[in-house]
């Protein structure tokens, strides 16, 4: 069986499956409407008909079940034809009844029966006036007449019927198609997932079955043959089946290649620039090895798309290789950290959040970056490095001004001016409440704890390497 | 009598404390002053801060970085004095 013919087999019998479905899921409202409706036309339609019908469709709506309001009158236009389709049997039932050619003219006039169901008075001399507005012929009629009477009153009754039953036959129609509509689209829907569903697997199915395929053909081991033959078999996959999915094997093959060969060019790049931001901002090469991994799993998730829209269009072949390349992709995008390890490393080291750890990681971030010739430099690269760490790892947004003294924030700010102390040698004192931070005229930055007067950091500047 | 001269008055009544603390004076021209003290192993502070004319007063902890705010700010000098004398008193 050829693929294309495999997929509109998978599709026809997901659609025939749906509208299965469909009718079933249907029937189990209809049924129960159609038993109520029974129950409504027992009896002649209460004044107050309109309104048990649509406490009856409420409380199907819970179950899901629900009739757009722009539909209601086609059921409504099914009771009351009916309730005419009762009122008309009623009669015919009667043996005794013949009714006479005048009342037959209108045998449906409502106006004549009270909205109790009892005849309504009519000044007729003939006699008593009847139920359901026809009136009894007196017993002396002549038979001649009652004969005519009976055939003209079987005539149109015939008549009636026949329209009655094709009016019905359209209304139910239409209620039918009314009540199904919403929930066909819904039940279609699902079994276009389904039939998604069903085409990946079978992909899988032959994307294993070729790998096997490709590894009997390669080691022509009698017990690989058997096994290939076997899954084969399971499958049902045929002669052209097993050489698309041989096929198949080839593609995952030729683009895994492709892009181990892409992957070892990126890496060529990827990896200098990586570690080029590692050494000035690790910030960097995080951000390098997501751009890296972010664009690989865009281009999977593109290519998976191609393919589910491939396969869906009968394009079978493109959309087999579009999946292969997005499963290579998917693959490598997994693997890409393990591969890339300065940038991986990066992105994987833990994520400071307190404040020692954020305070360790400033510290680490200032001694990797290049010393400053001057006190103002080093001041500016503080600020600086300070708001980067804060920024990535405080959680709390920077605030400018900064908050008053008295409303602090919890967020680490640099040193504001009221806070400095420039020096006639160029250098520059920062004081804070733990700590006073020394940066000399040559740049050098020294960070003491005030009380201890212990060296928390220090880096020589630019010109000098001298410790104040 | 003005902030500073409050706290340097204050810090030479401290070295009078019957245990012995480490007192550091720290100023900038803007007028902040810090006021440290150490006692034992821990340390507190008793700053001035010109811009918001007020008093902050609190532990200084040994695992804090550049914070800026305080755990008790006093608009006047002496409740913001009697507070870190009651602090010192407690961590004797």
């Amino acid at each position: 069986m050829k693929d294309d013919d495999y997929s509109r087999k998978l599709l026809q019998e997901a659609y025939e499956d749906g509208c299965r479905r469909c009718d079933a899921d249907l029937q189990q409202f209809v049924t129960p409407l159609e038993a109520w409706m029974d129950q409504l036309l027992q009896e002649p339609l209460a004044p107050n008909w309109r309104e048990q019908l649509n406490e009856y469709l409420a409380e199907q709506e819970p179950k899901g079940y629900r009739i757009e309001p722009e539909n209601l009158w086609v059921l409504e236009e099914e009771i009351l034809l009916r309730d005419q389709d009762r009122r008309v049997l009623a009669v015919s039932n009667r043996q005794d009844t013949v009714p006479s050619r005048a009342s037959l003219l209108e045998p449906m006039d409502r106006a004549n029966q009270q909205t109790d169901g009892t005849a309504a008075k009519r000044n007729d001399p003939v006699g008593e006036p009847p139920e359901h507005g026809f009136i009894r012929l007196p017993d002396d009629y002549p038979t001649t007449a009652r004969i005519a009477a009976a055939e003209a009153w079987e005539t149109l009754q015939r008549q009636l019927m026949e329209e009655v039953s094709r009016e019905r036959t359209d209304q139910v129609l239409r209620l039918r198609e009314a009540l199904g509509d919403q929930l066909r689209r819904k039940l279609l829907a699902e079994a276009r997932v389904e039939r998604r569903l069903s085409v990946v697997h079978s992909f899988v199915d032959g994307f294993v079955a070729g790998l096997m395929a490709l590894r009997a053909a390669t080691t022509r081991s009698p017990t690989d043959i058997a096994a290939r033959d076997e899954a084969f078999h399971e499958l049902g996959i045929d002669r052209s089946a097993a050489a698309n999915a041989t096929k198949l094997a080839a593609a995952v093959a030729v683009t895994a290649a492709e892009a181990a060969a892409l992957l070892v060019a990126g890496g060529a790049i990827l990896g200098p620039i990586a570690r080029a931001f590692a050494a000035y901002s690790p910030t960097g090469a995080e951000v390098a090895a997501y751009a890296a991994q972010g664009l690989g799993a865009v281009v999977a998730g593109a290519k998976l798309r191609a393919a589910q829209e491939a396969i869906a269009d009968g394009r079978t072949d493109e959309g087999i290789h579009h999946a292969a390349e997005a499963f290579v992709l998917a693959v490598l995008v997994a693997a890409g950290p393990l591969l890339d390890r300065p940038a991986a490393a990066a992105a994987q080291r833990p994520r400071a959040s307190s404040i020692p750890q954020r305070l360790q990681e400033f510290y680490r971030r200032l001694g990797a970056q290049r010393p400053s010739s001057n006190a103002d430099d080093a001041l500016r690269r503080i600020n600086r490095t300070l708001d980067d760490v804060e920024d990535l790892y405080s959680g709390i947004p920077k605030k400018v001004p900064p908050p008053p003294i008295d409303m602090t924030d919890g967020r680490m700010y640099p040193p504001q001016s009221d806070f400095i102390m420039r020096q006639r040698d160029g250098s520059i004192i920062a004081e804070t409440r733990r700590h006073k931070i020394l940066l000399g005229s040559e740049g050098s930055i020294t960070i003491r704890i005030t009380r201890t007067d212990q060296i928390q950091f220090h880096q020589p500047g630019a010109r000098t390497s001298h410790v104040q | 009598m003005c902030s500073n001269a409050q706290i340097v008055e204050l810090a030479s009544e401290l070295r009078n404390w019957p245990t012995p603390l480490q007192i550091f004076v720290r100023s900038v021209p803007s007028g902040l002053t810090f006021l440290d003290v150490g006692i034992g192993n821990r340390g507190f502070v008793l700053a001035y801060h010109p811009k918001e004319n007020g008093f902050g007063v609190d532990e200084v902890l040994d695992d804090e970085g550049f914070q800026m705010g305080y755990k008790h700010w006093f608009d006047e000098f002496e409740p913001a004095k009697d507070k870190l004398l009651s602090m010192l008193r407690e961590a004797q």
